[in-house]
């Protein structure tokens, strides 16, 4: 399946790209796709934005599937379904 | 009589008599309202009556800066102006940064009261103890730039802050704003109760220094602070360097970046245009406030285009919005052009950015015809027609006197339809954040008492993901009244009051900011809060506002929301399909008011509440 993975400001360099979309297998769960992506992107994160070890990312980057938090829904287990949208943002301030 | 941060000493202006005269500031004031916004407030309900003119002689304009303003507390910087608003007939309370509201306090005022109205135009000189009253005839039409810079020329003191109004306020625009260096009271629409009073501006040179009630206690307190400042994983790190404009990128990622008078949330979404990146080509310097550590105001300048060369400070976030996606101009020039213009002319860029938007809507829509335009092509995206109507506003001329007074006067004479597409809050245009994606910023933007005023209690934990006072999903209901209620006591306790650039509240003190004012209380002042007690504080100025407002007429059914945002789902983006249907809010307006001890029936404050608060007097005046 495929979920569009989303970011903005310092993480875009990260990621390779403001939004993508990215194949993974039915049933991942939002843990497992911050998994992938960490692998992916290993080369561009010299700062360790995605975690090395058990996967993850770091505390202050927010992580929402379809607006909202995965507290809201089963946390870093909420499954993704196909064409979710899944959005990764750094810390931000000001407004 | 304060032990320090007060100089204890209220001027009072009265521009009738052309007289002035000092006066104590009282300690339970102090005690009970700190400063800036409650001191404001206070004033006000005390003494503007019910039902008065916002731009006659009976309105006040208080100029009141807080006991941390001119010390060395970092970003402690602004200054509350209050008074009857003539754009929303509600409470009009507006802070300003910058370095008037710290010299001031050097001249040795925490408040200055202005009273009355000046025969012809009037400007202020008020140098430490000594108030003149001085002609302004020469100073009248004069853009805000140059009436400070030819003020302080004339007053040969290259050292003098001033505030003024610029051709807006003179006409007494409703959207006008008062400028101080390039810093603006900007919204409420002071700038016209100055200018009914025929004062052009206020200049004002101090020498005298802020007292510090305990030296040690005040080194340890603001020790503490800075470090929780250093801890911030946002604010050297990247709010320092980018900016409020950083949140053009996340409000455009989360789907809340109004745009096109909010018709196309999450369609017109020009981040690489006007966010973060776009900056680093146009910003040429900073000039951060009154001892402020993190600058993150920027001076820009427009790099091609007609605009080329242009220079303003800003544009900030919310004028990206107003000037830039809400009319559809993607173009960092041409938004540049129109900041300063808005700075110049003396108008705030948020509400005429709004108005313009609005028309806009109308122009397309064929509400609004060539005839009415004055021939502008007034479509989105035109920014040429923009700036042309932004001149137009300043100066009441053509369509600007029909948009002068803000959307909801303008939609009123239009008629039809046009209520529909007017975006306002008793009266105020909404600021940036389509808050159908963001339901407690949307229920502050309902019963903040200065109408949709991001300001008054910014949800944090929604547009940045703050956990504190609780982790929320920004598109759920549940206990967002009482979050409101939250955020708006603790944003006036800790920022409006005593006063504190409210960008730290939420990039360093979230959790910590009540006990920070009042350790920083007790060392600056000798008075001793604790943390609740603060809070405290912000539970009281918002009880005593809206305490106003319900003297003027307001209840529960002026806390709402356009029509648009209950009944037009978002299309598009990372908010589709989100709006805020009637029963909805009903049901937050119904946790709010329960939260906030009021009638829910009527929204009022009641007695039992009032009494708490120390404001039974208040509860007479209502007749509660
Ligand atoms: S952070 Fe920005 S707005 Fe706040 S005091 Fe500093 S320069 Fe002024």
């Amino acid at each position: 399946m495929r979920v569009r993975v989303r970011t903005i400001l310092g993480l875009v360099e990260v990621l390779g790209g403001r939004e993508q979309d990215v194949e993974v297998a039915a049933g991942t769960t939002v843990a497992g796709l911050l998994t992938h992506l960490g692998e992916r992107c290993a080369a561009r994160d010299p700062s360790g934005v995605f975690r090395a070890e058990g996967g993850g990312i770091q505390p202050h980057i927010r992580v929402l599937v379809n607006g909202r938090q995965p507290a809201f829904l089963l946390g870093p287990e909420t499954e993704l379904h196909d064409g979710d949208d899944v959005l990764l943002l750094p810390p931000a301030a000001g407004g | 009589m304060f032990a320090g941060g007060f100089t204890g000493v209220i001027l009072r202006v009265d521009l009738t008599t052309r007289t002035s005269s000092t006066e104590p500031m009282p300690a339970d004031v102090a005690r009970d309202f700190i400063g800036g916004a409650g001191v404001g407030i206070k004033y006000l309900f005390d003494e503007v009556p019910a039902g008065a003119d916002a731009l006659g002689p009976e309105n006040k304009l208080i100029f009141s800066s807080g006991p941390f303003t001119g010390t060395t507390i970092p970003c402690a910087s602004r200054m509350a102006v209050t008074g009857k608003s003539p754009l929303t007939g509600a409470v009009g309370m507006a802070l300003t940064g910058g370095f008037f509201p710290a010299e001031l306090k050097f001249a040795g005022y925490d408040a200055l009261i202005i009273e009355g109205k000046a025969e012809k135009p009037t400007y202020l000189w008020i140098k430490d103890g000594a108030v003149q009253f001085r002609d302004a005839g020469w100073l009248w039409g004069t853009h805000t730039g140059d009436c400070q810079q030819l003020l302080k020329d004339d007053l040969k003191d290259q050292g003098i802050r001033v505030a003024c109004i610029g051709p807006a306020g003179e006409r007494q625009a409703k959207v006008a704003c008062i400028i101080n260096e390039r810093r603006a009271a900007g919204r409420k629409g002071l700038g016209a109760v100055m200018g009914s009073k025929n004062l052009k501006a206020i200049a004002v040179r101090g020498s005298s220094e802020v007292g510090i009630a305990d030296e040690a206690k005040f080194k340890a307190a603001r020790s503490s602070m800075r470090e929780e400042m250093r801890q911030s994983p946002v604010l050297y790190s990247a709010f320092a360097k980018l900016g409020t404009p950083m949140v053009v990128d996340l409000t455009g990622a989360l789907g809340i970046l109004s745009a096109k008078n909010w018709s196309e949330t999450g369609v017109f979404v020009p981040v690489e245009q006007l966010g973060a990146e776009s900056q680093k080509e146009v910003n040429i310097g900073r000039n951060p406030c009154h001892n402020c550590p993190v600058a993150c105001s920027q001076i820009k300048i427009a790099r091609t285009g007609p605009y080329e060369g242009t220079i303003a400070e800003g544009p900030e976030f919310e004028t990206y919005y107003s000037l830039g996606t809400n009319t559809g101009v993607a173009d960092q020039g041409a938004v540049i052009a129109a900041d300063r213009l808005c700075d110049e002319l003396g108008i705030d860029s948020m509400s005429a950015g709004s108005a313009v938007g609005f028309a806009m809507e109308l122009y397309e829509k064929g509400i609004l015809d060539s005839a009415a335009t004055g021939g502008i092509d007034l479509r989105f995206g035109n920014a040429e027609a923009m700036l042309e109507v932004l001149r137009l506003i300043a100066l009441r001329e053509g369509i600007g006197e029909l948009l002068a007074d803000g959307v909801k006067a303008a939609a009123e004479k239009i008629g039809d339809e046009a209520g529909y597409y007017a975006m306002h809050v008793k009266g105020l245009e909404l600021p940036a954040y389509d808050v159908r994606g963001a339901k407690a910023h949307g229920l502050n933007y309902a019963t903040s008492y200065t109408g949709a005023d991001h300001n008054r209690g910014y949800a944090f934990q929604e547009i940045f993901g703050i956990p504190v006072p609780w982790e929320v999903d920004r598109f759920s209901y549940d206990d967002k009244g009482k979050l409101c209620k939250w955020n708006q006591d603790v944003r006036s306790a800790t920022c409006d009051c005593p006063t504190m650039c409210a960008f730290l509240l939420d990039t360093s003190l979230p959790a910590t900011a009540p006990a920070n004012t009042a350790a920083l209380m007790e060392a600056v002042t000798g008075l001793v809060y604790t943390p609740e007690q603060i809070v405290d504080v912000g539970e009281r100025v918002n009880n005593l506002a809206r305490a106003f407002n319900a003297r003027e007429g307001f209840g529960r059914p002026d806390d709402t929301l356009p029509r648009r945002l209950m009944e037009e789902p978002l299309q598009e983006g990372g908010s589709k399909g989100q709006l805020i249907a009637q029963a909805d809010l009903d049901a937050m307006l119904d946790d709010y008011y329960t939260a906030r001890g009021w009638d829910v029936a009527t929204g009022k404050p009641g007695r039992a509440k009032l009494e708490s608060l120390g404001l039974g007097y208040v509860a007479d005046e209502l007749e509660v």
